[in-house]
């Protein structure tokens, strides 16, 4: 078991003046409260990528500008307390998302460059892989080449507005399948679904960045935000730990405690676990 | 869960709305009509429909002071108030309740209950049934949101919906698995002389664990005021040729096969084809009210139907899926909204977004991404 406290994250902790004085102004008067009404956690480096068109129609366009808006909702709450590194389109960004390349850097919008990636695509899942769709014509990032966490900021969180990638109905064996590999690297969460997420409410990338920011659990921020968009939606998260009870520990992660939650990679990894709105 | 009865009535209540035209307000609404006095038609195709508007029953401050009276009595310790641009917070030891805007909506959610879920697991065939939490549901509206959750005459509140937290795991071997529900969720809708009300207006959720206790509840829950003014409503082929029109301008691509209009358009809860590759996943007809962050505070309160639309594409062992919702006008002349995407598609019109910057590589902003700092306390990688 490979584990490492981000503890150097806090001496670099940036707080946004806005939040610094909330922070000031309440804190004291709930005395440790786990519920504050804004809670300060060490600045991530985050990234977003996300595609509304594809190269000849390949994919469908869901109209309305909902993945452009929802992705610009997301960066504008999040960048309130973090750092938003890029924010890219998925033009030829296969190997960037794979081990191939994934940590090439902010400049080519690499998984591996930033703490917190957020994408907004289409994707599916087959036996052994999930698979996001990429602009480029029959191109996509398949989740069985991908290790996410394990070299440049090392990703921590992936979160996938996309159907299908949580997908669980199909047996305990496919999950992993799909899994073993990106969370191999130390990646602590991914979120996504485990059948539809419909487009058409935007408003769900605001609040999910939103209760993330407030302190509730990043897996329970995404499943309400997501659910609460469309009660048809089917959010679901997953997460690992070196055994059933570690992981269902772990599941509660909070931005302020992600920088300190240990890093499990490979062989320290015991166990998987999801929870999920139908 | 489904409830049929509700529907049954949307289909018989096709004049009924003819006598709504006195005004309705929220101290002295119309009586409640028989709502089976109503042609038989199973369509919407001779119904008119009354064109509302959303109101707020009092301010933000004064929804939290009812909300406190009845959920606070039960909790101890200190709170604290906070006001957002868009919300009131108050915040417990483990909870927080949050009435946003012009206070028809508030969310609480009890941290305390939520850490208790995953223990109080239960096997998914001893979730809550539809019916306990029905009862459950109105039980806790009674006893605690009945302030704020108030009908007018003409008005029910109706089950529409279940939904079921489960978590699942399984060790790396294939070994221990695991499945248990954690929460259920029972979700409540309007019914106004009839008419549903759908879109995430009009709606009370409650999330309960398997030992009764409530981890949660949101609710959107305006006053309805009549306008004066009557909407004729079109028929369900119309209503369905729209939503393949929606489909095929938001896709940019044809969706244009033929369509079987299903006795009840009310209410489909079966997926049908719209063309290939395309299904309507379900539709619902009533008010559409999108809730109080989608909307146009200025827009009226009118007929529309809330789709669910899935398109598959690719080839096996990778097949996509594209999924998306929303509502289309029913009326047959619908009245303006600024804030209806599938309005502004049926009237020629497109919405903006904001795609990004770049796609990254050259031209791109290039940085060095700063690697995390190495400190005494990182074991060497094995």
């Amino acid at each position: 078991m490979q584990i490492r406290v981000r503890f150097d994250e806090w001496a670099r902790c940036r707080m946004v003046p806005a939040t610094l004085v909330v922070m000031l102004a309440v804190v004291p008067l709930i005395g440790g409260s786990t519920v504050a009404a804004q809670v300060n956690h060490p600045a991530m480096e985050v990234g977003t990528r996300c595609q509304q068109e594809y190269q000849n129609g390949w994919q469908v366009d869901v109209g309305s500008n909902d993945v452009w808006n929802r992705c610009g909702n997301f960066n504008d709450q999040i960048r309130k307390t973090d750092s938003l590194e890029f924010y890219y389109n998925l033009h030829g960004a296969k190997p960037v998302l794979e081990r191939t390349n994934d940590g090439c850097g902010w400049g080519c919008g690499s998984l591996d460059s930033v703490d917190f990636f957020y994408t907004n695509e289409h994707a599916g899942v087959n036996n052994s892989s999930a698979f996001w769709t990429m602009w480029d014509q029959n191109s996509l990032a398949l989740s069985s080449n991908m290790r996410l966490g394990d070299n440049s900021r090392e990703l921590m969180v992936l979160a996938t507005f996309a159907c299908n990638t949580l997908q669980t109905s199909d047996g305990n064996a496919n999950v992993l399948a799909r899994w073993q590999s990106p969370f191999s690297g130390g990646l602590v969460m991914t979120v996504g679904a485990h059948a539809s997420l419909f487009s058409g409410n935007d408003q769900s990338a605001t609040e999910f960045a939103s209760r993330m920011q407030d302190g509730e659990p990043i897996g329970q921020a995404w499943l309400e935000s997501a659910w609460y968009a469309d009660n048809s939606n089917t959010p679901s998260m997953m997460n690992t730990g070196r055994d059933a009870n570690d992981c269902w520990n772990r599941s509660r992660v909070t931005l302020p405690s992600l920088f300190s939650t240990p890093i499990l990679r490979d062989s320290a990894i015991g166990y998987f676990c999801w929870a999920s709105w139908n | 869960m489904r409830n049929c009865s509700a529907l049954s009535r949307i289909i018989l209540s096709g004049v009924c709305s003819l006598a709504l035209a006195s005004s309705l307000s929220a101290e002295n609404g119309p009586q409640a009509k028989d709502d089976t006095s109503g042609s038989k038609e199973p369509s919407h195709s001779r119904g008119d429909m009354p064109v509302l508007t959303r109101h707020a029953d009092g301010t933000a401050n004064a929804k939290l002071s009812l909300l406190r009276a009845s959920l606070f009595r039960e909790r101890s310790g200190k709170i604290v108030q906070e006001k957002r641009s868009d919300r009131i917070r108050a915040v417990g030891d483990t909870w927080r309740l949050d009435v946003f805007g012009d206070g028809s909506g508030a969310e609480f959610l009890d941290q305390a209950a939520t850490a208790r879920t995953h223990d109080s697991g239960v096997n998914p065939s001893k979730a809550m049934t539809n019916q306990a939490l029905e009862t459950a549901g109105r039980a806790y509206i009674d006893r605690t949101l009945s302030k704020v959750i108030v009908l007018h005459p003409g008005e029910r509140l109706v089950p529409v919906a279940t939904s079921f937290r489960t978590e699942g795991g399984v060790a790396k071997d294939g070994s221990m698995p695991y499945s248990a529900v954690v929460a259920n969720r029972i979700i409540f809708s309007r019914e106004i002389n009839g008419f549903p009300v759908v879109g995430a207006g009009s709606k009370v959720t409650i999330t309960f664990l398997n030992d009764g206790s409530v981890e949660s509840f949101r609710y959107d829950w305006p006053n309805y005021v009549q306008t004066g003014r009557v909407q004729r409503l079109a028929g369900s082929r119309e209503i369905l040729r729209r939503v393949q029109r929606v489909a095929s301008v938001r896709t940019n691509r044809d969706v244009i096969g033929e369509i079987t209009v299903p006795p009840n358009i009310e209410s489909i809860t079966q997926p049908m084809s719209l063309g290939d590759t395309v299904q309507l996943q379900d539709l619902k007809c009533g008010y559409y009210d999108p809730g109080f962050m989608n909307r146009d505070p200025q827009a009226p309160v009118q007929a529309g139907c809330y789709y669910h639309v899935v398109h598959r594409q690719g080839v096996d062992p990778y097949v996509t899926t594209a999924a998306y919702s929303g509502a289309v006008p029913s009326a047959k002349l619908p009245e303006r909204d600024s804030r209806w995407p599938e309005a502004a598609v049926l009237r020629g019109t497109k919405m903006k977004g904001l795609p990004p910057a770049g796609s990254g590589g050259s031209g791109a902003k290039i940085q060095p991404v700063p690697p995390r700092a190495k400190g005494p306390q990182v074991p060497k990688r094995k």
